[in-house]
């Protein structure tokens, strides 16, 4: 069976969209706006459920990016507007200013599980702690690193004790960047090992087959590829205990034929010995636009035949 | 034309006014108000203008006020893109984005009209600011030619690239050049090619200076180019070679509020020291205040920024501006941040001992 399910940030609506251009103008009201922003997050589930996703993904619609609700943590700022990666998308770069101190619970406020019907398998995605650390401002090294890890290690334990399956840990700068300061990410995850089991590794934006064997190394129970960066069919003899596959393209508008994608998961499963197998978007559908992230849906969709 | 040492400039959008955007508002939905549109983006326009020359900016454009943005306007007037809804830029800002579905082809010059309104009005000299090549492939979906190249290669990463590669210098060389060409003929101060997606794919850049190039090749009027919030080091391996007079960049953004001129105070322009290390002789175009927050640069900070820049650009060759385009501030903001801008470059001129 091929499991599916989607990673990231999705993309907002119209209304949502139009909705929150009208709170930043203070057109509208608090309980208005929170009220459309449950609307719309209950739309992404109920699009999840109506997909025959195997995990149903937190919707993530009201973060501006993936670092965002860190900042409003004591000691976390967002500072200036900077890029993501190669795309035309800009994050608020987080600036450390000291020792970060996880708040108990903190996580909890900006998901939407509560929204999710009982008996749902929900999973959420974080910054990967390398690509936090790669992505953020900080003067001291250790104490980057020692504030990463209780901001990961406190979010993870709430996620886990609220219900949430496992973990995607997005990983961009571990593929993208050509040279992997190994030591640095080794620790970096040797402090998450208590979750070890509900941790998965999100790669995208990068070929890993160069550094496939290192991160295959890594302490965690899953690990995804971005097919549309690694040529997945020359991957072989490779022993994955949970993988997916990244070949949906979040970024483009050109629709993948599900039994191409099939037959590539086919081709995978007889070169590699895998434990289970999924299919995902390669990164965030937040690339595409709302009409388009559905359209990738309904691939999904047909690929797990339902 | 003449201009003074330290030119003042702005980089092209500025923020729209209210009558302006409610009209384009309409027409983006559809509404039959093109007479309405032509007559509010004539008044913008030379309001804006005014506002330029008021806030004593040495060269002027009109704030792009004959675009509802930056790509939206020139993919408008091509044939083989079409738009298919809003994508995020950042927080809640999105944009329009289009995708390509068949080879571009050119069906207006979109920027003859404008050029020659803004130069008629304008008492200062223009720069014409036009989006690249490189950025308006970056800025679409590029559905056509990835398709074609999917087919041809199995490898994903060869087929993005050779399909990126047919797409910006499809653009460089049916779209930007023949734009460029018929402007040039109209006696053209300079003209700014937008890229701000330049340094933004490590392994393309040899894509971009060559669509650059292609865009800009045969083309007799002085051109610059703007660059922002990306690896500018990306450039440096080819900033030689690239067909432009000016590089003018954003720096501000990434830069402290701490006053002085050490290394530590103005990180945001460490890329200077590159420059000079990699013998770039053009103009350099210094981003001082930033165009993405309200707070206003205090005269004596941008005085300081001005001042570290000529520790590495000599004054002959230094442009003062903002970061980017000021469409995301207010009219007053904006302007407020152009006249401190000016105000500070008066006062790093008069201690180098030039009346202004």
């Amino acid at each position: 069976m091929i499991e599916t399910y989607i990673t990231g940030i999705f993309p907002r609506n119209n209304e949502l969209i139009n909705l929150w251009r009208k709170w930043d103008k203070g057109s509208v009201n608090k309980d208005e706006f929170h009220q459309g922003v449950e609307k719309a997050a209950e739309e992404v589930i109920r699009i999840q459920l109506d997909s025959c996703l195997t995990y149903i993904h937190d919707p993530l619609i009201d973060w501006h990016d993936i670092f965002r609700p860190f900042t409003n943590l004591p000691n976390l700022t967002p500072g200036p507007l900077t890029r993501f990666f190669e795309n035309n998308t800009f994050y608020r770069k987080p600036i450390f200013e000291g020792n970060i101190k996880y708040i108990d619970g903190f996580i909890l406020d900006y998901v939407h599980k509560d929204l999710l019907p009982s008996g749902i398998k929900p999973i959420m995605s974080l910054p990967g702690p390398y690509t936090f650390f790669k992505l953020s401002y900080h003067k001291d090294k250790n104490t980057a690193i020692e504030s990463i890890s209780n901001i990961l290690l406190g979010a993870i334990r709430d996620l886990i004790k609220d219900g949430y399956e496992f973990i995607n840990l997005l990983e961009p700068a571990l593929a993208y960047y050509k040279d992997i300061e190994w030591d640095l990410v080794e620790k970096l995850y040797s402090q998450l090992i208590d979750f070890r089991d509900y941790i998965r590794i999100h790669n995208y934006f990068g070929d890993i087959l160069p550094k496939i064997d290192k991160i295959i190394g890594l302490p965690v129970n899953g690990l995804s590829i971005d097919g549309t960066y690694t040529y997945i069919s020359k991957l072989a003899g490779l022993k994955f205990n949970k993988v997916a596959l990244g070949l949906i393209d979040s970024r483009t508008t050109l629709l993948e034929d599900p039994s191409t994608i099939i037959d590539l998961i086919k081709n995978f499963k007889e070169k590699n010995k895998v434990g289970s197998i999924a299919v995902t978007p390669n990164t965030d559908l937040d690339y595409l636009p709302f009409e388009y992230a559905l359209k990738k849906l309904t691939i999904l969709r047909d690929i797990r035949g339902c | 034309m003449k201009l003074p040492i330290l030119p003042t400039q702005e980089i092209g959008s500025f923020k729209k006014p209210n009558y302006l955007i409610e009209v384009y508002k309409q027409w983006l939905r559809g509404e039959e108000v093109s007479d309405k549109l032509v007559k509010a983006i004539k008044t913008a326009s030379i309001e804006t203008i005014r506002l330029m020359e008021q806030s004593g900016l040495d060269i002027v454009w009109d704030g792009e006020m004959h675009r509802w943005e930056m790509y939206y306007h020139p993919v408008k007037y091509i044939d083989g893109i079409d738009f298919v809804g809003e994508v995020r830029i950042f927080d809640n800002k999105y944009f329009i984005k289009g995708s390509v579905v068949k080879p571009p082809k050119l069906l207006k010059n979109y920027h003859l009209e404008e050029y020659l309104f803004v130069k008629e009005h304008a008492n200062k000299p223009v720069k014409l600011p036009v989006t690249g090549p490189y950025t308006l492939a970056d800025w679409s979906f590029n559905e056509y030619y990835l398709k074609k190249w999917l087919n041809i290669e199995g490898d994903p990463m060869k087929a993005r690239r050779k399909s990126k590669e047919e797409l910006v210098f499809t653009i460089a060389k049916e779209i930007i050049n023949p734009i460029l060409k018929e402007i040039a003929k109209h006696n053209v101060f300079r003209i700014q090619i937008d890229e701000p997606a330049a340094t933004t794919h490590p392994d393309e850049m040899d894509i971009f200076v060559e669509a650059f190039n292609k865009a800009v090749d045969g083309v007799d009027a002085t051109i610059t180019s703007h660059i922002c919030y990306s690896d500018y080091t990306l450039l440096l391996d080819y900033i030689n070679d690239l067909k432009t007079t000016q590089l003018a960049l954003e720096f501000a953004n990434r830069d402290t509020w701490n006053r002085g001129v050490d290394d530590e105070s103005r990180r945001g322009y460490a890329f200077l020291k590159d420059l000079v290390e990699y013998s770039y002789k053009g103009e350099v175009g210094l981003g001082v205040v930033d165009v993405h927050t309200d707070r206003m640069e205090p005269v004596d900070l941008i005085v300081d920024r001005i001042n570290y820049a000529l520790k590495y650009i000599p004054a002959e060759k230094l442009f003062i501006n903002p970061d980017c385009g000021l469409r995301t501030r207010s009219r007053e903001i904006g302007k407020q941040k152009l006249v401190n801008m000016v105000e500070a470059t008066k006062i790093v001129r008069k201690s180098l001992g030039i009346d202004t």
